[in-house]
């Protein structure tokens, strides 16, 4: 079930009814258990099993370790990854790998469905597995005495609907400690309004329209345009992209919010990075920060142990997280670019850092394009999965330049762009002009009204959010 | 900036909320009412698929009476709607096939006289996301008197019909470019293999195809059969000729227009005509089908 759908506006509208219904209200956990089955079984019913599954092991795994039940916790907990992971990679990998375990099983896998949102609810088990072993400072999960009530809480954290198949990736010390009843009254309403308004501009209105300027980047279609359109919808892409998975997860934040549950937030204006490191503490944050918290420095050492094994640990690290996003060499390769990126960026850092002058305007603008340039390089990989073709696109644009220009495409994409270059400025305004900004920031409804009205009458052929694949 | 901090902007009341959305719909309002009253002339839109949208909007909130309706794919979506005569609607469509417009005239429950079936493409499925997304109960019918919401009248199709109209940017006017020799050459190459793979196109893939023919024969609608001409590599090509026996066998009681002056023709790719192509085949299948 789609965000951008009519059975899930009903869906949220029937559940939210019933939630703050007085005579329900004790059990408001089982109703959102019972929507986010609706939502996620709504047209593949069979893939509840798995989810169902999935939680089952993490409860019972989370209970034994929190409750000592097996004295060797440690072998539980691992045991209780891993079976993450299996899921992972027996639904996800299995293509890539292309396992063959028993004569004529692989067929068999092949033709195994990839369940949506398996990438996001495993790392979320993982997360309270990790979060009940050993939990950072502060990271604590308390499990309940009852195992029943754990179970439900369990099966609540993995299916909770609004950010089941593409998160954000919520961990469990951020979620079991606000599992409790929720009144109406506490639910900031207008809070809301502005998730779910900017969340379905940038859905509808700007990714929905992008995606159909910046469907033109596949092969062979992109031979024929010119240098000057192939890179606008390569700018057009990494604009779509950003709008797609930032408006997913602010409606994901909005509708939680309704619920009265807190999710973190996903993306930080990430298109102001002035480095790549800067850009992964802005973009896709829950994954980032995940993949931080317990690869980077909870399975591999972050970067405790010297600078070479800091390298490393930033390109397994990156080449995972890509490896993530797909079983496809694209994805990996994606990563690999990233991990290498941050490797430079830090041996650049440490050569040049006493003779840079951080304030100059010029300088800012430069390493925000910089950075820019190399983010949107890589997103080529996620349009062009074949590597081949990634890299004549690149060919092209150096060939092409005596083609006419498709200036209907240009002129979509700057118009669609606009709004988040300015989103962006909004953020620049706030860090650097906190005056202009409470001025702005009086007005913000009248944003938020022509957002919703543009909503109405210019959004865009509805569309799959791109996070859904993965 | 803390994982927590959620918002751009931090403050919130409800009466901010009720500013919001009171603002809304009186910008909404102000803008519906406008094009009510306007009705503007949209000629232009931002890309093929809202394109496709607008075309099947046009049909299904029809202004105009219709009888007789042309579906096909984006090679029958080029040709001129003046130059088929009053009352013909176009209901083709890039990147589908008439099977879609078939069932867009199904559902709208409207029974045009005669139905012109354009073959090249008949073997594409029929796009679901679209008929979902037109006949979405209940909307649909608003759209029919809410007609700011239809994608036709989308503020960003007026500002580049208006645009268009005015001729200041020649760049958003489709026109007849010079030929591109090398995307002509890829585009026969690669439309000469796929019509070499028949494999990929049997009887079994027409089943819907005849069910809705039948449907309409029924209803009392005349069907007629063409073929949009393609360059003369691809019209060799195995599917072409496959094609027209499969049909024949089909459909041997329906009359097939196979127009036999393909050379007169010129495509942009082996298989959509340019635009000049396009006016001139306009004529001669309104002059064939009188």
């Amino acid at each position: 079930m789609l965000f951008n759908s009519y059975p899930f506006l009903l869906l949220v509208l029937i559940t939210c009814l019933l939630y703050y219904t007085c005579t329900l209200k004790k059990n408001q956990v089982n109703i959102l258990i019972l929507s986010s089955a609706v939502f996620y079984g709504y047209s593949q019913p069979y893939l509840l099993i798995l989810l169902f599954l999935s939680a089952s092991i993490n409860a019972v795994t989370s209970y034994a370790i929190f409750y000592n039940i097996d004295p060797k916790k440690r072998i539980v907990a691992i045991l209780g990854v891993l079976f993450n992971l299996l899921v992972l990679v027996f639904f996800k990998y299995n293509k890539l790998l292309q396992f063959e375990m028993l004569e004529g099983t692989g067929d068999f896998m092949l033709a195994l469905p990839l369940p949506i949102g398996i990438s996001f609810y495993t790392f979320q088990g993982i997360s309270l597995v990790m979060d009940v072993y050993k939990p950072l400072i502060n990271n604590r999960v308390s499990v309940n005495k009852c195992f029943v009530t754990h179970y439900r809480n369990t099966l609540f954290f993995i299916s909770f609907f609004p950010q089941l198949v593409a998160g954000p990736i919520v961990k469990a010390h951020h979620f079991y400690p606000q599992i409790r009843n929720k009144n109406i009254q506490d639910i900031d309403s207008y809070f809301i309004l502005k998730m779910l308004v900017l969340g379905y501009f940038l859905k509808s209105v700007i990714a929905d329209n992008l995606k159909d300027q910046t469907f033109w980047i596949a092969y062979p279609y992109f031979e024929f345009q010119s240098s000057f359109t192939l890179v606008t919808m390569l700018f057009g892409y990494s604009i779509q992209i950003f709008s797609d998975f930032a408006g997913y997860s602010l409606i994901a934040i909005g509708i939680a919010a309704l619920f009265g549950y807190k999710l973190p937030q996903n993306f930080n204006f990430p298109y102001v990075s002035r480095s790549i490191t800067e850009f992964w503490g802005r973009w896709h944050l829950s994954l980032s920060s995940w993949l931080k918290e317990y690869l980077y420095i909870g399975l591999l050492g972050g970067n405790r142990k010297g600078n070479l094994r800091t390298y490393i640990n930033l390109i397994v690290v990156m080449f995972l997280g890509g490896l993530w996003h797909g079983a496809a060499i694209s994805y990996g390769t994606w990563g690999l670019w990233h991990g290498l990126g941050l490797v430079f960026e830090r041996k650049l850092m440490k050569v040049k850092r006493d003779n840079i002058d951080d304030k100059s305007i010029t300088l800012i603008l430069l390493q925000i394009i910089l950075v820019f340039v190399f983010v949107s390089i890589g997103w080529l990989l996620f349009k062009l999965t074949n590597i081949e073709e990634a890299i004549n696109y690149l060919y092209s644009i150096k060939e092409n330049t005596e083609l006419a220009h498709n200036k209907l495409i240009i002129f979509n994409v700057f118009l669609y762009s606009l709004p988040v270059v300015l989103y962006h400025v909004i953020f620049l305004i706030k860090e650097n002009y906190s005056n202009l900004y409470m001025s702005i920031r009086n007005y913000e409804f009248i944003l938020y009204a022509l957002m919703l009205n543009i909503l109405l009458i210019n959004g865009g052929i509805p569309g799959e959010f791109v996070y859904f694949q993965f | 900036m803390g994982v927590f901090q959620v918002s751009l902007y931090t403050s919130s009341s409800n009466r901010k909320l009720y500013k919001t959305l009171i603002l809304s719909g009186v910008v909404f309002g102000l803008y519906s009412f406008a094009v009510f009253q306007v009705n503007p002339k949209v000629t232009e839109f931002q890309n093929q698929w809202i394109e496709n949208y607008a075309t099947a909007e046009g049909f299904i909130y029809q202004k105009q009476p219709i009888q007789t309706v042309v579906v096909g794919s984006s090679m029958t979506a080029r040709l001129n709607e003046v130059e088929l005569g009053q009352g013909v609607y176009n209901l083709s469509f890039n990147g589908g096939s008439a099977l879609t417009g078939l069932r867009i005239i199904k559902e709208s429950m409207f029974i045009p006289e005669t139905i012109l079936v354009e073959t090249n493409v008949l073997e594409r499925a029929v796009n679901k996301d679209m008929l979902n997304s037109l006949f979405t109960p209940i909307v649909w019918r608003i759209k029919r008197y809410l007609i700011s919401l239809q994608y036709t009248y989308q503020p960003i199709n007026i500002i580049l019909s208006f645009i268009k109209t005015r001729s200041m940017a020649e760049s958003v006017v489709i026109s007849d470019k010079p030929i591109n020799k090398k995307q002509l050459e890829f585009g026969i190459k690669r439309h000469r293999e796929n019509g070499n793979n028949v494999g990929l196109f049997g009887v079994e893939d027409l089943f819907e195809q005849q069910e809705m023919i039948d449907y309409f024969s029924k209803s009392g609608v005349k069907i007629l059969f063409f073929q949009m001409p393609v360059h003369k590599k691809v019209l060799s090509s195995k599917k072409y000729k496959k094609r027209k026996i499969i049909m024949q066998q089909m459909f041997p009681e329906t009359t097939s227009y196979w127009i036999n002056e393909q050379h007169q023709f010129e495509t942009i790719d082996g298989i959509h005509l340019t635009l000049n192509s396009a006016y001139k085949f306009s004529k001669l299948l309104k002059d064939r089908i009188k």
